[in-house]
């Protein structure tokens, strides 16, 4: 039995199918078990694994099935040989590829750039077609014996499909199998790799056949034109689902459960005229197909459709029926979801560090001037009673009150600085960054570009963002030199610190930069460092400010 | 001396002004907002006036803004700003002008007032006087950059240059360190060698040509000591 030669029959479309598959999977398993090193809870065949190896065996069975039935009934009925099932043809192998390729370019290549995603449909896509045309070549003659050149060009197919899938999914990682993005990154859009294969499916099932060489007897013209028109509408839909992934995510499952849908009962309308061929029926017309070809037609195109149907019910909840619920009012906005989220956690933040801040200005009232006040109080009212008695001794006790009082005042505006530096209240965040610069132990360039004076709290928050960066570069880089940039355009405030000393700062370790972030957070800011060992350092911030 | 006080803390404007009148100056006015102190300034020209920087109505620089408009109706005009700190910036902004006859003060530093009355004397009489603070940092940041014409200073050299930018006369900045007039003079032909400066014989515009040298210019960003 398949995929061993029948009498007659050759093997090597069904080969390509399995090595296909088998490469397919090893590179998925490879990447599931990348992925469950980094993340030790995750079984090796965890969330992804099973829909990728559920995917890979519904379309390679999805693949074979015109396969096994051409190897199957090639010779049965000679002239007599016609599949009225739609999609059951050779043809089959080109959305079997699609699908193949696009379910594992969603599950695994989820964390790579937008190009090295369309690397593995367009390879399968092409393979597809070199297959296709092989095909028809190699059976236009009228003998359809297994040949040398079958042989030959099956022998050349698979490792070179092996060699470009392989190659695909290493590229984008430098190497190691693609990365894995987080649980949470995925999103409906993803699957919207799956319509090429999906629009391939609906034109066979709607007979319009573009993807493969046309039948013999068409014209060497049309058979071109209807080519072309085929590939343009293929590069047309890869172009849409780029634009509107989440559109076109939609449709694909959408057409996967329509397609299942209709292959199953298509398969059910092919057993009724086995039915009525085998026992006749006064009124329908004959059926032109033998028995036996029709009853594995119908059987095998109805697991067919099973499979597609399955696979989409599977996908409608991750992908049409969020946003079915979204349209009808009901069920939550995930981009909503996730700023209440955002806000929730950056809102908690803001009201503790509001609250440390509080703690740390109530300990040194405390400890500082609240202290230096009760010895001047008391120097003062033991000075009252010594100033007739001892006055030598008063006027020593009234000294000591002032130069405690100055000290008190040291530590106020020592304190007052921490919690609003005059000059930010004074002129505004530019003017107190360059006082900023202006007070650094380094030669400091400031290039700052703000007309306007921004809200009080995005201006406060900004300047100590750029007093911890300042302070991180004098105190850790060993800095000569240090360069303040600050400019206002199109809503966003831009502000980019660049030191020339060792680098090797980082936001995960060491709390200054991480107390930055979240200071950032608040204001929705975002914060970005380069600073790769040996320097230079560049921090540089963007917040919304209009 | 006529004098021009304004600061809004009441307290601490009576206290300015029972003391200066307490060392014989003439108070002519006592305001407690920044048009208040313009319009002052305006109408009776007073040989000095002590400013807070920060007053109503916007409680930020307006006394500083207010004193420079008057200043460049009136050139020259003494003014010896207070404040609760000392901004490098505002130094720069007083001394742009060149023209002397300004000071910056801590309130602080009102608390000694034989020195507070010295001060306001050498403003008074043309003089340049900066908070030790502000010359501190002036001269620190030059120092620890490790380039620069400062730090081709000696100690010794460095601590006249200090006294001198808080705008001490040779004999205060003699007696200070116990050395000899003479001893200072030597040191400040020498710092001003070093600073590339044209020697002058003024105590006034020697302190202005240091601090100068020192400030960055008024609006530019370029803060880099040297070359």
């Amino acid at each position: 039995m398949w995929p061993f030669p029948v009498d007659g029959a050759e093997p090597w479309p069904g080969s390509v199918l399995v090595a296909l598959t088998t490469v397919c999977a090893v590179l998925a398993f490879r990447a599931e078990q990348a992925r469950s090193r980094s993340v030790s809870t995750a079984r090796p065949a965890g969330r992804i694994g099973w829909p990728v190896v559920a995917g890979l065996v519904g379309t390679a069975a999805y693949g074979s099935v015109p396969v096994l039935l051409f190897a199957l009934h090639n010779f049965a009925g000679g002239a007599g040989y016609v599949v009225t099932v739609p999609d059951l043809q050779p043809d089959g192998l080109l959305p079997a590829a699609l699908l193949m390729a696009g379910l594992l370019a969603t599950t695994l290549l989820t964390s790579t750039s937008v190009p090295g995603r369309w690397v593995l449909p367009a390879v399968a896509a092409v393979t597809g077609e070199l297959l296709e045309w092989t095909y028809w070549l190699t059976h236009s003659s009228a003998g359809y014996g297994r040949t040398v050149l079958n042989i030959l060009v099956g022998c050349v197919s698979v490792p070179l499909l092996a060699a470009l899938a392989g190659a695909a999914l290493r590229r984008p990682a430098n190497g190691r199998p693609a990365r894995l993005a987080a649980a949470g990154a995925s999103s409906s859009a993803r699957w919207a790799l799956l319509l090429p294969a999906v629009v391939v499916m609906t034109g066979d099932l709607l007979g319009l056949d573009l993807w493969q060489s046309a039948s013999p007897g068409t014209g060497v013209g049309p058979a071109a034109v209807g080519y072309l028109v085929g590939l343009a509408l293929l590069a047309v839909v890869v172009a849409g689902l780029a634009r509107w992934p989440r559109a076109a995510a939609d449709l694909a499952v959408l057409g996967l459960v329509g397609i299942g849908v209709y292959d199953i009962a298509q398969s059910g309308f092919g057993q009724s005229l086995v039915v009525v061929q085998k026992f006749g029926s006064p009124r329908g017309p004959a059926p032109l197909l033998p028995v036996e070809t029709a009853h594995h037609a119908s059987v095998l195109g109805g697991i067919q459709g099973a499979v597609l149907l399955a696979l989409g019910i599977w996908l409608l909840p991750l992908t049409v029926l969020p946003h079915a619920g979204r349209l009808l009012g009901r069920g939550p906005d995930l981009a909503l979801t996730r700023r209440v989220r955002e806000l929730t956690e950056t809102r908690a933040d803001a009201v503790s560090s509001a609250a440390a801040e509080l703690r740390r200005i109530e300990r040194d009232l405390h400890d500082g001037a609240q202290g230096r006040l009760v010895t001047i109080g008391m120097n003062l009212r033991v000075a009252e009673e010594m100033i007739h008695s001892d006055p030598h001794e008063a006027a020593a006790l009234v000294v000591e009150a002032r130069v405690a009082s100055a000290a008190a005042l040291e530590e106020l505006r020592g304190l007052i600085r921490g919690i609003h530096p005059p000059m930010l209240a004074d002129r505004g965040l530019g003017e107190a960054v360059r006082a900023l610069a202006l007070d650094l132990p380094l030669p400091c360039e400031t290039e700052i570009d703000l007309p306007e004076r921004l809200a009080a709290p995005l201006e406060s928050a900004c300047y100590f963002v750029v007093a911890e960066v300042v302070t991180n570069a004098v105190r850790h880089a060993s800095a000569h030199g240090l360069q303040i940039r600050m400019a206002r355009t199109d809503g966003v405030l831009r502000i980019e610190v660049a030191d020339d000393g060792v680098g090797g700062a980082d936001t995960a370790r060491g709390t200054g930069l991480a107390g930055v972030e979240r200071r950032l957070a608040a204001f929705d800011g975002i914060l970005a460092v380069s600073s790769p060992p040996g320097g230079p350092t560049i921090v540089a911030v963007e917040v919304p400010c209009a | 001396m006529r004098v021009v006080v304004a600061e809004d803390l009441f307290l601490l404007r009576e206290g300015l002004v029972r003391l200066l009148k307490a060392r014989g100056f003439e108070i002519v006015a006592a305001t407690d907002s920044a048009p208040g102190l313009f319009g002052a300034l305006l109408e009776f020209r007073p040989d000095l006036a002590i400013v807070d920087i920060r007053l109503p109505p916007t409680h930020t620089d307006d006394g500083l803004r207010a004193a420079l408009d008057a200043r460049q109706r009136i050139p020259g005009l003494p003014i010896l700003l207070l404040s609760q700190y000392v901004e490098q910036i505002y130094a720069q902004e007083l001394l742009a002008d060149q023209a002397g006859g300004v000071g910056y003060l801590l309130k602080d530093r009102v608390f000694s007032d034989d020195q507070f009355v010295d001060v306001i004397r050498t403003v008074a009489a043309g003089g340049t006087v900066m908070d030790p603070e502000v010359v501190t940092k002036l001269l620190g940041r030059g120092s620890r950059g490790g380039r620069g014409p400062l730090s081709r200073l000696t100690e010794r050299e460095r601590q006249v240059l200090e006294l001198m930018a808080e705008g001490r006369s040779n004999s205060a900045i003699a007696k200070r360190l116990f050395i000899s007039e003479k001893a200072v003079s030597k040191h400040s032909t020498s710092i001003f060698t070093k600073l590339e400066l044209a020697p002058s014989d003024d105590d006034n515009r020697r302190v202005l040509a240091v601090l100068a040298h020192l400030m960055p210019a008024p609006r530019e960003s370029r803060i880099a000591l040297g070359h």
